[in-house]
């Protein structure tokens, strides 16, 4: 079944009022939307939690309108984006009022010289970091049983039969889970890593590793 | 065999040397994950419990199990902590509304009993649990001491019992006057320096209580107390135009794809006032087809739109809206 066909399904239930689609739809988007939305809110913790909100309001009032032509997260990013926007729009207007301290010529001139990052700062460094940031966001992008599974393997080193028992799954099952993960994976990871690097020609800075 | 045994030997090495220095994601505040699933699941409850019962009965049914949904809600989510008693969630918000803590309202945020709102230049609309539409207007403060009772310290109040049960009537208070809603549509207005309240019906009736004394207004009246001792005045007041419309951009959302035209025109109706005639039988038929898209914005925009999409076109006579086809 394509992930788009189960997020209909899911949508379906939904609309339905069938509680354990409620659950199954909160548990397994809110974590994913919200780190996509604290990401692109400078982590701002009170921010991300009023956008993912507004978020899954709006979401929820247009469900009937999802179509399944793209996949449901992508779907909710999308109205995440437009949150965003408004609120980067909603912000900008305020500060054309308020000048802050920190903001008159001398001040942000000292401020800056201060959180200016080290020029010589390694680029191991930042590639590690960015591959990092990369991995997760692919594991996000995977749907939720298959990013939480390949993270339980790879970063919280749990054996298969744990995986398994965090399931709910038979070991079989859970191996058979796992290889369709890791090529799910594998496929976004590169077409992350392919947009990164054809990015990179352009502006010139450097690429993640593809597995 | 082997070479596919090696070659999945060499992923999983490559996958364990892409993680070696990957950290776990990171994890959503606890707290802030109980508040925003306690809003979105009560978003859902009357979202979905209302378009189940639309399809499944008429209104009265409706009221009935969209209050044993809301209900519901207090039964939290599996593992969830127990939800703190809110009487009302917000269904739109404009600018910035805070409460008397500083806290910053957002769309769908619950409201607990007691709490202050100020509106200075923002203005909100609140489901309340126990049925009904609280918008606030800009400029204003309201306390909200219960699903049935709410304070007006000052500005502007619109009320739309809908879906209310019926005996459950919703309380204002004043310090001019105690206002008790019959199954209606009203606006309360409380101006703190001339101290004159004002109560405006659209739809049914309102009671307004002061000193011992008494009046009722129904559609198209106004009851006005002032400081001043004597008897509570009434006057015509339109139901529908520039009086309501800070309301009606506060008007609970309604989504027009699949939904045809006419039931659009129904919503459209009870949120502005005014009333609907077709200039012709086309025009009539052409309400029965279904609109396909979103269409967000004010209810006097949206009907141009959600019209268009049918081909049909309107104008204004007085409280009427005459539509023809195009």
């Amino acid at each position: 079944m394509t992930d788009e066909l189960e997020d209909r399904r899911l949508v379906k239930r939904l609309l339905a009022h069938d509680r354990e689609a409620f659950d199954a739809f909160f548990d397994g988007y809110f974590p994913r939307l919200y780190r996509f939305a604290r990401a692109r809110l400078g982590g701002d913790p009170d921010t991300t939690k009023e956008i993912v909100q507004v978020t899954l309001t709006k979401a929820i009032r247009k469900l009937g309108s999802y179509r399944g032509e793209a996949a449901l997260f992508t779907w909710l990013c999308t109205i995440c984006r437009n949150e965003i926007a408004d609120h980067r729009e909603r912000v900008a207007r305020d500060r054309k009022h308020v000048v802050l301290t920190e903001d008159t010529p001398d001040i942000r001139a000292a401020v800056e010289a201060i959180a200016a990052p080290e020029s010589d700062e390694p680029e191991t460094t930042f590639r590690r970091l960015e591959t990092t940031r990369l991995i997760q966001v692919a594991l996000d992008q995977l749907p939720t049983h298959y990013g939480n599974a390949l993270e339980w393997k790879y970063v919280y080193g749990y054996s298969v039969e744990e995986i398994a028992a965090k399931l709910g799954v038979g070991l079989e099952a859970a191996q058979s889970l796992l290889a369709r993960a890791k090529r799910a994976f594998q496929e976004v990871y590169t077409t992350l890593t392919s947009e990164l690097v054809s990015d990179t020609k352009r502006d010139g800075s450097p690429a993640a590793d593809a597995p | 065999m082997s070479g596919e045994t090696d070659r999945e030997a060499e992923r999983e090495r490559r996958l364990q040397q892409l993680f070696a220095h990957v950290r776990p994601r990171v994890k959503p505040p606890a707290d802030d994950e109980a508040e925003i699933r306690r809003a979105v699941l009560a978003e859902w409850e009357a979202v979905t419990g209302r378009r189940i019962l639309r399809r499944r009965a008429g209104l009265a049914a409706a009221a009935a199990a969209v209050l044993a949904a809301l209900l519901y809600v207090y039964g939290g989510g599996p593992g969830a902590p127990v939800p703190a008693e809110i009487v009302a969630s917000v269904e739109r918000i404009e600018g910035t509304v805070t409460t008397a803590t500083g806290a910053r309202l957002a769309l769908g945020s619950g409201v607990l009993p007691g709490t202050l709102l100020a509106t200075s230049d923002g203005q909100v609309a609140l489901r309340l649990t126990s049925g009904g539409s609280l918008r606030v207007a800009a400029g204003s403060r309201v306390m909200l001491a219960s699903g049935d009772e709410a304070e007006l310290a000052a500005g502007m109040l619109y009320f739309d019992s809908e879906d209310r049960p019926a005996g459950r009537p919703l309380s204002v208070s004043t310090e001019l006057g105690r206002i008790r809603d019959v199954g209606t549509q009203f606006l309360a207005r409380l101006d703190e320096e001339a101290r004159t309240l004002e109560v405006g019906v659209r739809d049914g009736r309102v009671a307004l209580m002061r000193d011992g004394d008494s009046d009722s207004a129904g559609v198209g009246e106004r009851l006005v107390a002032t400081q001043e001792a004597g008897a509570i005045r009434r006057e015509p007041m339109a139901p529908f135009g520039a009086d309501w419309e800070w309301a009606e951009r506060l008007a609970p959302p309604f989504e027009t794809d699949g939904r045809t035209v006419a039931e659009f025109l129904e919503w459209f109706t009870a949120q502005t006032g005014r009333t609907v005639t077709f200039a012709d039988l086309e025009a009539e038929r052409r309400a029965a087809e279904v609109v396909r898209g979103s269409i967000d914005a004010e209810p006097m925009q949206k009907l141009a739109a959600v019209l268009a999409l049918a081909d049909l076109t309107y104008s204004l006579d007085g409280q009427r809206i005459v539509i023809r086809s195009r």
